[in-house]
């Protein structure tokens, strides 16, 4: 531990050390192939040799290095779905038009080992974000994050504050790519009478702050469905449909649009674009509208030119076993199709969360140490 | 091209001479570095890069310095120039380190990455000739944490 920490804190002198073993010439060389590599090839070749796996598990250059050039080449999307009982009558079997192109999403579920092990006493409490997710042990009354790539999973090293056995938590995780810095926003407290929401920002040296914006928090309570996180914003749909509250990670102020015709976000369609998209009720599925974040205004969303076709994407589980036969959410990811104009589920499945995310092979230690 | 076109020449360091206009060149941070610091006589000398590389870095330098390429094109061109024997990648990979030519060593790169993504560890150590220096338990212990890529 001792030593994993010196590691983090002096990653040059650490690349040196590794650098003795391979011969000096090809070491950059090395370096530099290794950080086109999918995550799963690096978390296999870590045990090639110390030196390999100091890189691929310490060195910030690297993992930085990793992300940026993953996120022009993979993104993926993430779901939490969960297996629906049988007896169900299924609503997706109609499946639009016949015109429609249909393209099958094989779904990969996620099983990296401790995830599973342990799913008896997890769940899953926050959306997700960059391919991270909390998870929360109601008996130990601890939270977690977990990297969906790496299979990592690391206590957060403060407790979230709920009573033991507590079963509803609820957390918000957040990217703040100003300070480069994860936020967890906690669900509803009340503070003075007032209802506040509480939020930290990860890895630093501070603790939970208030937040007691005048109306927002209030508003938040009556939006209880999900929320979306796309390009710093969470945004959550209220229950009347009128409103989307909003919160911007980077300068933590709430807000409110006013979509039109009582819209509901697309959450697939956030996921495969990367910009809040909302969609009519009553309308045809082609009838989204994209939020211009610069002029904050709701357009039509114009699809792709190429596409002439309306692009229909039918989610499929490959690897479904008895292990994911359970009333509870489980995580899949699957690659990333383009020019969708909208996604369909098989019956067996119920989604709740979609998010677009890029492989990555960062340690939570940097996420969440300071 | 006008007269004003400026000729390089560059040497290998199995004595061959290429002359190459400047224009092209420079797609080498290490001889534009040259260039603009006025420290070139007439042949500059590659002591890094054998000819027979070098004759596969012009042609890379030549086809996208073409003007008005399509994109398409210069991606056929791409697919098929990293169509070669491994040896030959790693030639290029060094010789694009050398030059610093950050754009043909991404694409080789990430070439070299394609090749390998599936391999085990055990080819690993032999294609990048490294030596394992775990004990059989710590080995054990890595692979164990990462079952689920061993897949």
């Amino acid at each position: 531990m001792e030593g994993e920490k010196q590691a983090l804190n002096t990653p040059q002198s650490n690349q040196k050390r590794c650098r003795r073993s391979i011969h000096d010439f090809v070491d950059d060389i090395i370096f530099e192939i290794l950080t086109w590599l999918p995550a799963k090839s690096l978390m296999r070749f870590k045990c090639v040799s110390k030196s390999l796996n100091s890189l691929i598990r310490y060195d910030v250059n690297f993992v930085n290095y990793h992300i940026a050039r993953c996120s022009i080449y993979r993104p993926r999307l993430l779901f939490e779905v969960r297996i629906k009982i049988p007896y169900l009558i299924p609503h997706h079997t109609n499946i639009g038009k016949s015109t429609a192109h249909l393209e099958k999403f094989p779904l990969q579920l996620v099983g990296p080992l401790n995830y599973f092990h342990h799913r008896e006493n997890f769940h899953i409490c926050s959306n997700h974000c960059n391919g991270l997710v909390c998870l929360y042990n109601r008996k130990e009354s601890q939270g977690y994050l977990y990297n969906i790539t790496t299979g990592e999973i690391k206590a957060l090293p403060f407790s979230l504050g709920y009573k033991s056995d507590w079963v509803f938590a609820r957390l918000y995780l957040g990217y703040d790519s100003n300070i480069k810095r994860y936020k967890l926003l906690r669900d509803r407290i009340y503070y003075k009478k007032r209802p506040c929401l509480k939020i930290r920002t990860l890895g630093t040296n501070t603790s939970w702050r208030r937040i007691c914006d005048e109306n927002s928090p209030s508003k938040l309570y009556n939006c209880y469905c999900d929320c979306v996180f796309v390009n710093g914003v969470f945004y959550w749909t209220s229950r009347d449909l009128n409103t989307i509250t909003y919160f911007n990670v980077t300068n933590e102020k709430f807000g409110s649009l006013s979509p039109p015709h009582k819209s509901r976000v697309s959450e697939i369609q956030t996921a495969l674009c990367g910009k809040l998209i909302v969609y009519p009720p009553d309308q045809p599925k082609n009838c989204n509208l994209v939020y211009d974040e610069v002029n904050k205004v709701f357009t039509k969303f114009q699809y792709d030119s190429d596409a002439v076709e309306e692009k229909l994407a039918f989610l499929e589980a490959e690897n479904v076993d008895k292990r994911t036969m359970d009333p509870k959410s489980i995580l899949a990811t699957s690659s990333l199709i383009s020019n969708s104009t909208y996604l369909v589920f098989s019956y067996d499945f119920g989604s709740r969360h979609v998010s677009r995310f890029v492989e990555n092979i960062i340690p939570l230690n940097f996420i969440i140490n300071d | 091209m006008s007269s004003s076109t400026k000729f390089l020449t560059l040497k290998t360091n199995d004595k061959e001479e290429f002359v190459l206009d400047e224009a092209i060149a420079i797609r080498s941070q290490t001889i534009k570095n040259m260039v603009e610091d006025d420290c070139v006589s007439n042949v500059i000398p590659l002591p890094n890069v054998d000819s027979k590389t070098m004759i596969k870095v012009i042609e890379y330098w030549k086809k996208h310095s073409e003007e008005g390429i399509s994109k398409d094109k210069l991606m056929d061109f791409d697919k098929a120039f990293v169509k070669v024997d491994q040896s030959i990648l790693y030639a290029l990979i060094l010789a694009a380190n050398f030059l610093n030519d950050a754009e043909m060593l991404d694409m080789i790169c990430q070439e070299v990455a394609n090749r390998i993504k599936g391999k085990t560890p055990e080819e690993i150590r032999k294609e990048f000739n490294i030596e394992n220096d775990f004990t059989p338990e710590e080995e054990e212990e890595i692979r164990n944490e990462n079952v689920w890529a061993f897949e």
